[in-house]
């Protein structure tokens, strides 16, 4: 065989080599876990149509924080967009907003025990006995009601109120009898539904797009509203509305260019931690937010709770919202006592 | 601004007076391009890869997309036929990388890019990707390149026919068919494409619980489109030339397989309609071409989501479309002084206007940019050896203009067999509309990004009972105010200039044949490392440092051994992507990571040569090992797949 016939061999038996080659497939390995389940629980969004949420489990006894836990106990992705958790039932509740699926797992091994699935983007997730829980949707027009036994669908809420405009519940909370629930994605109406009879009620305007809501010790409710986009629209607001006449009692408008993540009670329900980039406290009979207690500078703050039984603030940092985020806990003078990697967008803290 | 653009229009205007001195030659425009002269030294310089016309040659693909990938390193991000496809060069994202077909940009104005899946192959006669100093040239703000298409007329050959016509796994199909008339003056051709597939591909899903076996739904796609170019020669040196280009397309936009919201939530489809067309005058001799064109692009786009909603039925929660128009208006010249010196000069002029409408969230945006674009190119021969290219172009954005975009090129034949070229050029980005006034989250204040790259490169080509072509190009670039779009605390994304990303990398191309008794044995091999990080420094700390860009492979790697035998020919396709991270952090986690993956295609084909004709049969196996592997995270891809086609040629 002439030279340059064996280099041309050559390659082609290269090539033969090359191609028998195998590839990894998306099966992942499963891990036993056994936690006490009195940690904290941390939604990871994720970033949409990436399907890269996760959850984190952060161990208080421990300090150790655990990523993607609910992949590695089950061998499979959480999924696209983990909105938000909740502890009911003896289970772990987490709405996957962009998989239209809502998985139970267990808070100690973390490993799957349930799933409602054909929804279409659910939310937030509110408890309203022992077997039911109310799910707040994006788009279906509606709150559906899921039974925690049967892990089923087993009704609906319209939220029709004879308008042009169909209404999307996001966040939920209770007021007696009541459940209350601002209409975010291009809406600016606050609905009140009535338990018993699972029809809505009445209904306030507020300002545009209000994002979160929260009940103070006084049983005011909180309303944080992003305003419009362009410039010259609406500025971002906070509003404190008293539910049962539904006035206005406090009312504080964001400068322009400010974008407010959140709001969150402390745990005796008698201050508000706003997220403006910086972090602020104010009284809730305050009229303004006075100066920020941590300093937001090189951080995307997202979401905070404070936790009773120690009463440090647990802060999550969002970063470049691409990557993976942070969390810091803050002792009682707000001081950072220690920092932890999450998984993309840490958003919704649970315990 | 006017006093800076004047000296280039006087050196423009300058140049018809040269017109005296010039000899009726139309060589250029008419003499058939061969792989060899695409090598030559100033296009080595100019950094122009031409595709491999015996790469391209009994193919049934109509798709450019997929001709680009197994014929070249570059990435393209795609799942399965006919979805979305973005084009990566140079460890760049698909914003950076431009796409002119005929003089005519096909980058959106609006968000910066060009979908390659509706751009079918049978409508270009010539492949090129261009680097560095002629993407400055050619195109605007291509930072990693442009793919330049162009039609070349066929002058007396009287009535040609060709259709090419393949059918495949899930009812994917594709017709062509092209009808050339031409004698010396005039020159028709006529060419109707129409292709689809519905998609429906099974795979193993094990993302979610109880997954198995599932069907993709909602993967669908159809296009059909039909160009005409006509081409006259009235006199002597004068040429007149006309494409255009109709097109409508339709596809489902599937979910992820983790998505388990039933089937009648998340459908997504697309809809998207363009018209475009050119007319071009030229004037050329042996010293001097003059060319004259205007031309425009009309595309429409119209995304809709719906879900069911209790009562209503089926109900939009996303409805949005998006127009826009630009027209073109250019003029070049291309001096010859005499052997050593050449000049060529253009003026070219573009008006975008754009609208986008999103119906339920009632959000608006129409917006309008006037582009003016002034380069001039000197080339010195030093020897016939020795070749040294100087190219100043300015950018002037809505009446502001810019740091001139510079580029200098050097490239000599060592010996017969051998060159060299080393170049560095400055070049500029400007930001989308989109990236500008998107509602939400477009950013006025966003500046232009700008690029300085330098290029070194050697080639190698070898003959004497075995053809060797190498070529060896490596390439440095920093990008400052590299435009980024993130998701912010309002939970949409917004647009933001991030202070910087470096680049490094090179390019291999191998091509060998040789002729064995009956057998000719042919092979294409081409590599890319590419390496893109974010350099960001100071305070601004929100990204990782120093990781590679998401949706970058490092190692782009493609194979291609050819076996021909008589009018039998059997061809393997190998390709080979690294790692892709979603990621700055890099982190090789599977939420956040693309494992590598290769495929191997298999294809045979039988010609029949007939008189006057020619019949050509293919039959191709994709996927040849049946791998699963991720293009994208959480969408599927095909498994072993089949085409079968038919090529037939009159005259």
């Amino acid at each position: 065989m002439k030279k340059s016939n064996k280099h041309i061999a050559f390659i082609l038996m290269a090539l033969l080599v090359f191609s028998t080659a195998c590839m990894e497939d998306d099966m992942q390995p499963v891990t036993a876990f056994d936690t006490s389940g009195d940690g904290v629980f941390i939604a990871c969004e994720g970033n949409f149509m990436y399907g890269n949420a996760s959850l984190s489990y952060y161990d208080k006894s421990t300090g150790n924080l655990h990523n993607q836990i609910f992949l590695k106990a089950n061998g499979i992705p959480l999924g696209d967009v983990a909105q938000s958790l909740l502890i009911h039932d003896s289970n772990l509740w987490i709405s996957l907003n962009n998989s239209g699926k809502i998985y139970a797992i267990d808070p100690q091994t973390f490993r799957h025990k349930g799933i409602i699935k054909e929804l279409v983007s659910p939310r937030y997730m509110l408890p309203i006995s022992d077997d039911e829980i109310w799910v707040s949707d994006l788009y279906a027009g509606v709150i559906h009601v899921i039974n925690t036994k049967s892990y089923k669908t087993t009704g609906e809420i319209s939220l029709n109120t004879g308008g042009q405009i169909i209404h999307n519940a996001e966040q939920m909370l209770r007021y007696n009898n009541t459940v209350i629930t601002n209409c975010w994605s291009s809406d600016n109406t606050i609905l009140f539904i009535d338990i018993n009879e699972k029809k809505v009620t009445d209904s306030i305007k507020v300002r545009y797009q209000p994002k979160k809501i929260r009940l103070d010790k006084e049983g005011k409710m909180w309303v944080l509203s992003d305003g419009q986009y362009n410039s010259d629209g609406e500025k971002p607001a906070l509003q404190r509305i008293n539910p049962e006449d539904k006035t206005v009692e406090t009312s504080i408008v964001f400068k322009s260019g400010d974008m407010p993540a959140n709001i969150r009670l402390n745990s005796e329900g008698d201050s508000l931690y706003i997220i403006n980039n910086d972090i602020y406290k104010m009284g809730i009979e305050d009229q303004q937010t006075g100066a920020p207690i941590i300093e937001g500078t090189n951080h995307n703050y997202y979401n905070l709770t404070e936790i009773p039984s120690d009463g440090f603030l647990y802060v999550t940092d969002a970063k470049n919202y691409l990557d993976p985020g942070m969390l810091y806990i803050f002792n009682q003078n707000y001081s950072a006592i220690d920092s932890l990697e999450t998984g993309i967008i840490p958003s919704y803290i649970e315990h | 601004m006017i006093k800076r653009a004047f000296p280039y229009f006087l050196f423009l205007l300058s140049c018809p007076g040269i017109m005296a001195q010039e000899k009726f030659s139309d060589t250029v425009e008419l003499k058939p391009i061969t792989i060899r002269a695409e090598s030559e030294l100033k296009n080595m310089g100019m950094l122009t890869h031409k595709l491999d016309t015996l790469q391209l040659e009994n193919t049934s693909k109509t798709d450019l997309s997929e001709m680009l990938r197994d014929n070249t390193a570059v990435f393209i991000k795609q799942t399965v036929q006919g979805s979305s496809a973005g084009l990566s060069l140079r460890g760049t994202n698909s914003t950076h990388t431009r796409v002119v077909w005929n003089k005519i940009p096909l980058n959106s104005p609006m968000h910066g890019s060009t979908d390659i899946s509706k751009l079918p192959f049978s409508f270009t006669d010539e492949v090129s990707i261009l680097y560095s100093a002629a993407s400055i040239f050619h195109s605007d703000g291509a930072l990693g390149g442009s793919l330049y298409l162009q039609n070349k007329p066929e002058w007396n050959k009287g009535i040609r026919i060709q259709y090419i016509g393949s059918a495949g796994s899930f009812r994917s199909h594709s017709n062509f068919l092209k009808l050339n008339l031409s004698n010396q003056q005039i020159c028709s051709s006529t060419r109707l494409y129409h292709a689809g597939a519905k998609n429906n591909f099974t795979y193993q899903n094990n993302s979610i619980i109880d997954g198995g076996e599932t069907q993709r739904e909602n993967a669908d796609f159809k296009n059909t489109g039909i160009m005409q170019s006509l081409s006259w020669r009235p006199a002597d040196k004068h040429f007149i030339k006309m494409h255009a280009w109709a097109q409508t397309g339709e596809r489902g936009v599937p979910g992820l397989i983790t998505n388990e919201s039933g089937t009648q939530n998340h459908i997504s489809r697309q809809q998207d309609k363009s018209l475009r067309g050119i007319i071009n005058y030229t004037r050329q001799s042996n010293t001097l071409k003059l060319e004259a064109w205007s031309a425009f692009n009309l595309q429409t786009n119209h995304f809709t989501t719906k879900n069911y909603i209790s009562g209503l039925g089926q109900y939009r929660s996303i409805d949005s479309r998006s127009a826009f128009v630009s027209f073109y208006q250019g003029i070049s010249s291309r001096f010859n002084i005499n052997d050593k010196h050449r000049l060529e000069t253009s003026i070219r002029h573009h008006l975008n206007k754009a609208t986008a409408e999103e119906t339920m969230m009632e959000d608006t945006y129409e917006a309008q940019r006037r582009d003016i674009f002034i380069s001039a190119e000197y080339e010195h021969s030093f020897n016939p050896n020795t070749w040294l290219v100087l190219l100043l172009k300015e950018d002037i954005i809505d009446n502001q203009a810019y740091t001139p975009n510079v580029a200098t090129t050097f490239s000599k034949k060592i010996k017969e067999g051998l060159n060299l070229m080393l170049g560095v050029s400055k070049n500029t980005h400007h930001p989308s509309l989109n990236d500008l006034y998107f509602i939400p989250g477009g950013n006025p204040d966003l500046k232009p990004e700008s690029a300085v790259t330098t290029d070194a490169g050697v080639e190698f080509s070898f003959a004497n009972g075995i053809r060797l072509d190498n070529t060896f190009n490596m390439y440095y670039r920093q990008i400052s105010d590299y435009i980024l779009w993130r998701p912010g605390p309002q939970g949409y994304w917004q647009a933001e200039n991030i202070p910087g990303v470096e680049s490094a990398g090179l390019e291999y191309n191998f091509n060998v044949r040789k002729k064995i008794r009956q057998f000719t044995i042919a092979a294409h091999l081409s590599y890319a490392l590419n390496r893109s990080v974010n350099k960001t420094s100071g305070e601004y700390t929100l990204f990782d440092k120093g990781g590679q860009l998401p949706y970058i492979p490092i190692h782009t790697t493609n194979i291609s051994p050819i076996v021909l035998w008589r009018s039998w020919q059997l061809k393997y396709q190998w390709n080979f992507y690294s790692e892709r991270f979603t990621t700055s952090s890099n982190s090789p986690n599977v939420l956040y990571a693309m494992y590598p993956y290769f495929m191997s295609d298999l294809h045979f084909s039988k010609s029949f040569a007939l008189k006057n004709s020619s019949i050509n049969l293919t039959f191709s196996i994709y996927n040849l090992f049946d791998e699963s592997y991720r293009s994208v995270l959480w969408q599927p891809m095909l498994g072993i797949n089949f085409r079968a086609g038919v090529q037939f040629r009159f005259r």
